[in-house]
């Protein structure tokens, strides 16, 4: 039993937070601004309670199973977490709902980190669901938009397609196994057409979640939609997520038909970032953009899961991260501006630097780690991710990432010309950027800048992957 | 110690102009740390310092067994003494000219300085390619803030090409990484077996980046327009220090590391120098505008160190290394002087110009002197570079076409001299008109900037032995590599 | 489990799904009158078009009904085992009926459970 609370302590903490939260709801009308200054303290908790005193293990008969790479990776999320909470303050000081939206997004929270602790198809089912029904719920919390509520119903109807592939695929692994817990299907796994078929659905779930092309179709609407702390939730913290499943998941749960699945994470990666890239080219408003740039990230995440299983996962878990910094950095200054002025057309940011040139320097730090333009953190992550990508000798699809990153480098560049160069006749005002978001971009630039270099933090995650 | 400090110098105070916020307080902090650095590099140099402390090694990301390996050989001491030696003359001798947030654009100066340091001090290819873009950002910054009218088209073309040459260099060191087993270490490289389509590959992967840098026709389409788009100083860095990065890169990166491939590619690299040398020769001579002139005159003496890299033998290394360094001081001399005539006259076109000799004989005096080493009189540094050139082009053993080559780099020299004299001919003599008339002679800070180049010069013409001897040994070792004698 | 079992799901789908539509097609006579195309109510006539909006409290009672309908679902296997189990076992319900409960609070908090 007290080895329960340990090695559960992430998942029981956040339960705990969220009954705090509901509990608070109920028992007293709180004002909004008390009621954020406690979320993001207990936020600020959680995060760093995450690293005190782990321990590795199983529960309940496999179903659940902890090691200290997933407990890092929690934390991360944890982090991606506080550093959203942080910059939504300045949409959620005046929501009527704030409370709501709290425990809806750590309930999704919740999902994930059960999903990451999976050691079960099932329990991984649970997991996924938990973190994608409450998220559809939030993308409706713009309520007087239209657009919101598309956002949400466009998500649901989608994921509720992809949980069906999904299904589907882990019946036929039940079928064809008889198993449910990883352990044993890696134990009985064979490339027969059964099985292969089984795996391609799961992958095709898997793509959706993760809006690999071509399962991306719904990402543009959903970000354009949903309330920018949602959409910046949907692109960093639960793509994430189910990145850090997907990789344990190839690599020892489907190890035997691993030739299979290279060739078509291979296809897929490359179909990836080109879609996602040429497409990014042509969007007008700056949420559209960010998720087919999003999109094209993952197709370089897929790159560098091509590898070998430890240079793979450390360089997922690290661009991860990265890309949790620069991600945010770029999309807390969407943001704000969005919260507070309502502009998110890409030409509203025309002359941006003439008016707010703080808030240009992190927007453009931001994208140039994103584009992975050296010395920001960025440019380790894609690093990482190529150099565990060309682990296999495969220097066609390294080549076909290296051109995508100069495409990509012209859409940043097309941004940052339009911050720092472009003359507007009617700038964006300057605003001044309340002590929230304001430590929510500071911790952004701060990651952007030493998470790269600092050779600690690489070194420290590819201690914890070596093991498998 | 001391590479690390050389790095950390202009970094640090780099970092922290920022923050200060009156102009003349933070260039005398920029022009102070970049004399610092000199002196430092100087101390190094003469053997002051414990020769132990010229290198250092560190672990960086083990994971990947990449290393914080600097050291300082005789071609990185050349190349960081003319780094060192450059920055202060280049912050000096601007020192009128008037920026608007003056504290940034030092700042950014020095910046870049520290990466230029880092690049030729890195025996970690990881390392190197993260100084090499380190280098590269700050200008980016510089040219699109502070630049001409054309500026931001200039740096997005400036950018997006030497951005597309970092990611191909970027590969090829990933593919000598696996290749070396898993090491980026520069020692590990040497020696490695590959078979020629490996090397191939690398070798291409590796030479389109350094030949976009140095440049190298027809990579050089973005040279001229940033540097007349740029800010003087800027130029100044790029023309006098970025543009050996490449050339740098050819010695230490690509030469001894994929020599075979070196080898058998090199008659198409030098032909394409020689193309250059004479393309830029002929566009130069139509130019009326100074700072275009110079830019092209620049891709000529570039392609001529490129010549006599890719057509090798011992006295035309040993006569690149020096040059790259008689190239940085005389063409830092040139821009001195545009600068001076373009903040006097707020005009570069030498039609607009005339009969500056009357008004200011001393700019004149000296001017002169740095345009006859640009064109490699004798007795002046380029002179020797120059001729070891000639003379090892035409006695390399590794092309056939030694003599041809030489005949069409004579043509190119003997063109040099065409429109470098004159350009000073136009500007400097023949009637004054109305812009020139009330002109005056140069302040204190660039008649000591240019005396300094001008000493320089000609103590490196008639004395060029040490700087010789400091690289003998390198050029030694690419050549065997090489198997070349 | 080869390429047979694959081929054996796939026709067991479509003979499935498709049979059933040919079947019923085969079976029945089609006769068309207006009042089929009418929603369903209570055997009276309808009164409005059946695309008319309902409220939202209808939804509300729905699906707190189903809620502690499951909720009372998973008693039974808890009551088979509780003994068994022991202790372990009844502080497990009561968390898992806490939770409920504060759902429940939630929901009257919200005046979900107001008609009207």
């Amino acid at each position: 039993m007290n080895d329960l609370l340990i090695i559960m302590k992430q998942e029981l903490l956040l339960t705990l937070i969220i009954f705090v939260l509901l509990t608070l709801k109920i028992a007293k009308d709180m004002d909004n601004g008390a009621f954020l200054n406690l979320v993001n303290l207990l936020l600020a908790i959680n995060f760093v309670v995450g690293f005190l005193g782990g321990m590795e293990g199983m529960l309940f008969n496999e179903m659940y199973h902890t090691n200290s790479l997933i407990i890092l990776e929690k934390n991360i999320l944890n982090l991606g977490t506080l550093i959203i909470s942080l910059q939504s303050w300045s949409w959620l000081k005046d929501h009527k709902h704030v409370a709501e939206f709290y425990i809806l997004l750590l309930c999704t929270l919740l999902g994930m980190f059960f999903m990451i602790s999976a050691g079960n198809l099932l329990m991984f089912y649970l997991g996924l669901e938990l973190s994608t029904i409450p998220l559809a719920a939030i993308a409706n919390f713009d309520l007087a938009k239209r657009k919101s509520s598309e956002a949400a119903m466009k998500l649901i109807i989608s994921s509720a397609f992809s949980s069906g592939l999904l299904l589907f695929g882990i019946s036929l692994v039940y079928g064809s196994t008889g198993t449910l817990g990883f352990a044993g299907i890696a134990a009985s796994y064979s490339a027969d057409p059964m099985q292969l078929f089984a795996f391609v659905l799961l992958l095709a779930g898997f793509g959706f979640k993760i809006s690999a092309v071509p399962f991306h179709l719904w990402t543009a609407d959903v970000y354009e939609g949903a309330p920018v702390a949602v959409t910046s939730y949907l692109s960093v913290i639960s793509k994430g997520a189910i990145l850090f499943v997907l990789v344990p998941v190839l690599y020892t749960v489907f190890k035997p038909i691993a030739e299979s699945w290279y060739n078509m994470l291979y296809l897929l990666s490359v179909v990836t970032i080109i879609v996602g890239n040429l497409f990014a080219i042509r969007q007008e408003n700056f949420k559209r953009f960010l998720a087919f740039s999003s999109i094209a990230q993952v197709g370089f995440i897929l790159v560098g899961i091509t590898g070998s299983s430890s240079a793979g996962s450390s360089a997922v878990v690290y661009f991860v991260l990265i890309y949790i910094f620069s991600n945010l950095a770029a999309f807390g200054v969407v943001s704000f501006v969005s919260a507070t002025t309502g502009r998110e057309g890409i030409s509203d940011y025309k002359g941006f630097y003439k008016t707010n040139p703080v808030l240009s320097w992190v927007l453009a730090i931001g994208l140039f780690s994103l584009a992975g333009v050296p010395p920001t953190a960025g440019f380790f992550g894609k690093f990482f991710l190529l150099l565990a990508g060309a682990g296999k000798g495969n220097y066609i699809l390294l080549t076909i990432a290296a051109l995508n990153m100069i495409i990509s480098l012209y859409y940043y560049l097309r941004i940052v010309k339009a911050i720092f160069m472009d003359s507007n006749d009617h700038p964006i005002e300057k605003l001044s950027v309340p002590v929230f978001p304001k430590l929510a971009l500071y911790l952004c630039m701060a990651g952007i800048v030493f998470t790269g270099f600092v050779r600690y933090v690489y070194d420290y995650i590819q201690s914890l992957s070596i093991g498998f | 110690m001391v590479p690390v400090l050389l790095i950390l110098i202009p970094l640090i105070t780099g970092a922290a102009l920022f923050a200060v916020k009156q102009e003349a307080t933070a260039k005398s902090i920029a022009l102070l740390a970049s004399l610092l650095s000199l002196a430092l590099m100087l101390a190094g140099m003469s053997g002051y310092i414990d020769a132990a402390q010229m290198t250092y090694d560190q672990p960086w990301l083990g994971g990947i067994n990449s290393r914080f390996h600097f050291a300082l050989d005789g071609m990185s001491q050349l190349l960081c003494l003319l780094t060192t030696l450059s920055f202060p003359i280049i912050i000096y001798s601007t020192w009128n000219n008037r920026y608007d947030d003056s504290n940034r654009f030092f700042g950014l100066v020095l910046l870049s300085q520290a990466g230029l340091l880092g690049v030729f001090m890195a025996l970690d290819a990881l390392l190197f390619y993260f100084f090499w873009e380190l280098a590269l950002i700050p200008l980016y910054f510089l040219c699109s803030r502070w630049g001409g009218e054309r500026r931001i088209q200039v740096t997005i073309k400036f950018f997006i090409y030497t951005f597309i040459g970092s990611l191909f260099m970027l590969i090829g060191l990933i593919m000598l990484y696996f290749k070396a087993g898993g090491s980026f270490a520069w020692s590990d490289f040497l020696n490695l077996k590959m078979t020629s389509g490996q090397e191939l590959g690398i070798f291409l992967m590796l030479a389109i980046a350094f030949a976009i840098k140095m440049p190298l026709f027809p990579f050089h389409t973005w040279q001229p327009d940033t540097y007349e788009q740029s800010p003087t100083a800027v130029t100044m860095i790029l023309s006098a220090i970025m543009a050996k990065m490449g050339v740098f890169g050819l010695l230490r990166w690509l030469a001894p590391i994929v020599p075979s491939a070196t080898f058998l590619w090199g008659d198409n690299f030098a032909t394409l120098a020689v193309i250059g040398m004479l393309y830029a020769s002929f566009i130069a001579m139509r130019q009326d505008d100074l700072k275009r002139l110079v830019a092209y005159s620049s891709i000529a003496h570039i392609g001529l160190m490129i010549l006599a890299i890719f057509a090798p033998s011992y006295s035309g290394i040993q006569g690149a290394m020096i040059q790259m360094f008689n190239h940085g001081i005389n063409i830092l001399g040139m821009w001195i002087v545009v600068n001076v005539i373009e903040q006097k006259f707020g005009t570069r076109k030498i039609s607009e110009l005339g009969g500056l000799a009357q008004k200011a004989p001393v700019l004149t005096i000296l001017l002169v002197i740095v345009a006859l080493a640009n064109i490699a009189m004798p007795l002046t540094n380029a002179f020797i570079g120059e001729f070891m050139m000639f003379n090892g082009v035409l006695g390399s053993t590794a092309t056939k076409f030694g003599l041809a080559y030489t005949i069409a780099a004579l043509v190119t020299i003997i063109l040099s001299a065409v429109y470098t004299l004159r350009m000073i001919q136009r500007v400097f003599y023949g009637e004054t008109n109305e812009l020139t008339s009330k002109a005056t002679d140069i302040s204190f800070n660039v008649k000591l900037s240019l005396a300094i180049i001008v000493v320089g010069i000609i103590l490196i013409g008639v004395f060029p032995k040490p700087l010789l001897s400091l690289t003998s040994e390198v050029s030694a070792d690419i050549l065997g590599r090489m198997n070349l004698k | 489990m080869g390429s047979a079992s694959l081929i054996a799901l796939t026709l067991a789908a479509v003979l499935f799904s498709a049979g059933g539509i040919l079947i019923a097609k085969l079976l029945v006579k089609g006769t068309v009158n207006p009042q089929k195309g009418q929603a369903y109510e209570c055997g009276i006539p309808t009164s409005s078009s059946p695309w008319n909006q309902f409220n939202i409290g209808y939804y509300l009672f729905a699906l707190i009904f189903l809620i502690f309908d499951v909720e009372l679902i998973f008693l039974y296997p808890w009551a088979v085992v509780v003994k068994k189990m022991g202790m372990v076992a009844l502080v497990e319900i009561v968390v898992f009926l806490f939770i409920l409960f504060m759902g429940f609070l939630y929901a009257h908090k919200k005046g979900a459970l107001k008609w009207m």
